[in-house]
């Protein structure tokens, strides 16, 4: 196990995280008390086998689920703190999420994707407008703001969601499996607009995927095996960091 | 704001298809149901609302004016005696055997006796002067256009009733009744077909006040002696209303109306919350994923009921339309629908409270929205 003690701000941060799903009297273990930090401005990856609880560690994370034991700590708030109403707010103001399935609205275009969340931010229209258009153009899409998903390629659909999760401009941006379902043009790509918006924007960009391809191009690798940390890889390019410090809680 | 609702709607309306057909569907039934019933249950009092009388008058407890039974005939005196009166006049009401010129049966008419001077208040809205004149002629009957059929006579035929014989002397519109057939005749004419009753007693009468917005406090002060033996007085409104209360609720139609009321209602409601449910379920991952980047429950459940909205927006559209066109083709065959605004938006209402309870049974489905689901 192993907690970086880096002098670089720390954005989140799990202390003793422990996890278990019930499933009537049978408990599964998933995560066994797990501690790490994680700095913004890179690409962190989680990386493991299926099944191994990669995928809890970022629902705990990212506040969309709770531990049994530990604490997640993220921008120097306890997310165990905040009841179900602060963490929606929490998460509208600083997170920003990109799942595996793209999860477009049908009727929707491009833009109005882009924009839809936006408009709980309590935006005015003119900006939301000019900030969707942004985050569609920073993702190669400036050209096809007026399409529906139907008329998208995959790796399109992909960074229309990516967009929509970026409009916000968040500190934290979660991605599960963001590469599973492309080819590989298209992962590559998706790889790399995710690497761009750490660095370019200092977002923590908290990541997990088993695709191999994504390895070689994140700046740190977990490896995650039976709800353990089995590895902790920081890869030698680290870039310098732009967002604010934050102070990990207690 | 983008209009997610809206835009969902237009983009997937096959799938929104049913529900709106199911709020259209519920809000035309009950449309026509209401004015089925107010023109059916209304025909009940067409004697009243047919006439220009203010005040009526007759057997102690009637429930309803074909239920009349014979008063005294000298109450026409107290009547008279009153300074408020202006006008009196008896009405003869008589339960009768029709046997028309082709061969029909026998047919349960209503023999109404009327005052057949030009100054006449029963019928009097629906009966031309010239035509009431003609009833003056000894076993003289006016029938309505609609009924002709049943009772399978023309303008001039003759035919029997109670075994006299009566002459089809004009032709009017508006007389269709519930339960019988109206047939209008003099009072001399009503005297002779009824075989039963006595000579000085009388089913009803009819009275004008000078002022009718007095007409409640005459009818009380009129209703009061003890005299002349059982009779109650009622305004004309009054009369009416008890006569069309009696149809709908004490012979059970009224209860019937409401039990297919309630039916259709959640018909409909099964068909909306089933179609929003599915829509909602179609939609449950992009849900999830407006959840965790932020947009709380409450947002999405407004989603939800604005569908829902305009699902029974719809749906209410395409039911005025079709209730429009259903009430000219009713025009069209004499049947007696009658829908006052009040009713009607009553109709529209539940259609919409309909749409409404669906959307609410479909925002259930929203818990299933769970962003952490995703994540598998």
């Amino acid at each position: 196990m192993s907690v970086l003690t880096s002098a670089s701000p720390i954005t989140l941060h799990a202390s003793g995280i422990s996890k278990a799903f019930t499933s009537g009297r049978v408990v599964t273990p998933v995560l066994h008390d797990i501690t790490l930090a994680i700095r913004p401005g890179e690409l962190t990856l989680i990386s493991g086998p299926s099944g191994c609880g990669k995928s809890t560690l970022l629902a705990i994370l990212s506040g969309l689920q709770r531990p049994d034991r530990g604490s997640a700590c993220a921008l120097g708030q306890d997310l165990g703190s905040l009841d179900a109403r602060a963490l929606e707010q929490f998460r509208l103001r600083h997170t920003g999420f990109v799942f595996q399935g793209f999860n477009l609205f049908p009727a929707l275009t491009a833009l109005q994707q882009v924009a839809l969340p936006l408009g709980y931010l309590g935006l005015p229209a003119r900006e939301i407008r000019q900030r969707a258009i942004e985050a569609l153009e920073e993702v190669g899409l400036g050209a096809r703001l007026k399409l529906r998903p139907a008329e998208l390629s995959g790796g399109e659909k992909q960074r229309v969601a990516i967009a929509r999760a970026v409009a916000k401009a968040p500190e934290l941006l979660f991605a599960d499996e963001p590469t599973s379902a492309l080819d590989a043009a298209n992962g590559h790509i998706v790889i790399d607009i995710l690497h761009r918006i750490a660095r370019t924007r200092g977002t923590t960009v908290l990541c997990v995927s088993h695709d191999p391809r994504l390895i070689s191009n994140a700046d740190r690798v977990l490896t995650i095996e039976d709800g353990r940390i089995l590895n902790d890889t920081p890869f030698p390019f680290q870039p310098a960091t732009t967002a604010g410090a934050q102070e990990p809680c207690a | 704001m983008v209009a997610l609702a809206r835009l969902t709607l237009i983009h997937e309306w096959r799938r929104f298809l049913p529900a709106i057909i199911a709020v259209g569907f519920a809000g035309l039934l009950q449309l026509l149901q209401a004015a089925l019933v107010l023109g059916i249950f209304g025909s009940a009092s067409v004697y009243i609302t047919g006439s220009t009388a203010d005040l009526w008058v007759g057997y102690l407890g009637t429930q309803s004016v074909n239920l009349g039974r014979p008063i005294d005939a000298g109450v026409e005196m107290r009547l008279r005696m009153d300074a408020d009166v202006v006008r009196v006049e008896p009405f003869r009401w008589v339960d009768a055997d029709w046997r028309g010129a082709r061969d029909t049966g026998g047919v349960s008419v209503f023999v109404s006796g009327i005052d057949a001077g030009p100054q006449g208040l029963m019928f009097e809205r629906v009966l031309p002067t010239a035509l009431r004149a003609r009833l003056d002629e000894p076993g003289a009957v006016i029938v309505d256009r609609a009924d002709l059929d049943s009772l399978g006579v023309n303008l001039g035929d003759a035919a029997t009733i109670n075994g006299h014989r009566v002459r089809v002397v004009g032709i009017t519109n508006g007389l269709r009744a519930l339960g019988g057939v109206n047939v209008l005749a003099s009072l001399a004419t009503a005297r002779q077909l009824d075989t039963t009753a006595p000579a000085d007693r009388i089913t009803y009468l009819v009275a004008k006040v000078r002022d009718p917005a007095q007409a409640e406090a005459v009818a009380a002060r009129l209703g009061d002696g003890a005299a002349f033996g059982s009779y109650a007085v009622w305004t004309a409104q009054q009369f009416a209303q008890r006569s069309q209360l009696y149809w709908m609720f004490d012979t059970g139609a009224g209860a019937g109306v409401l039990f297919l009321a309630a039916i259709v209602f959640l018909v409909g409601a099964v068909i909306t919350s089933q179609t929003l449910v599915a829509a909602v379920v179609g939609s449950i991952r992009e849900y999830a994923t407006l959840n965790a980047l932020g947009v709380g429950v409450t947002a999405l459940r407004k989603v939800v009921m604005e569908q829902a909205f305009w699902v029974g927006a719809l749906g209410l559209l395409g039911s005025s339309v079709l209730a429009g066109l259903f009430f000219a083709l009713a025009g069209y065959y004499n049947v007696p629908l009658q829908l006052s605004p009040i009713a009607a938006l009553v109709c529209l209402l539940l259609s919409m409270t309909l749409a409404l309870v669906s959307g609410l049974a479909a925002i259930r489905t929203l818990r299933h929205a769970d962003p952490a689901s995703l994540l598998r």
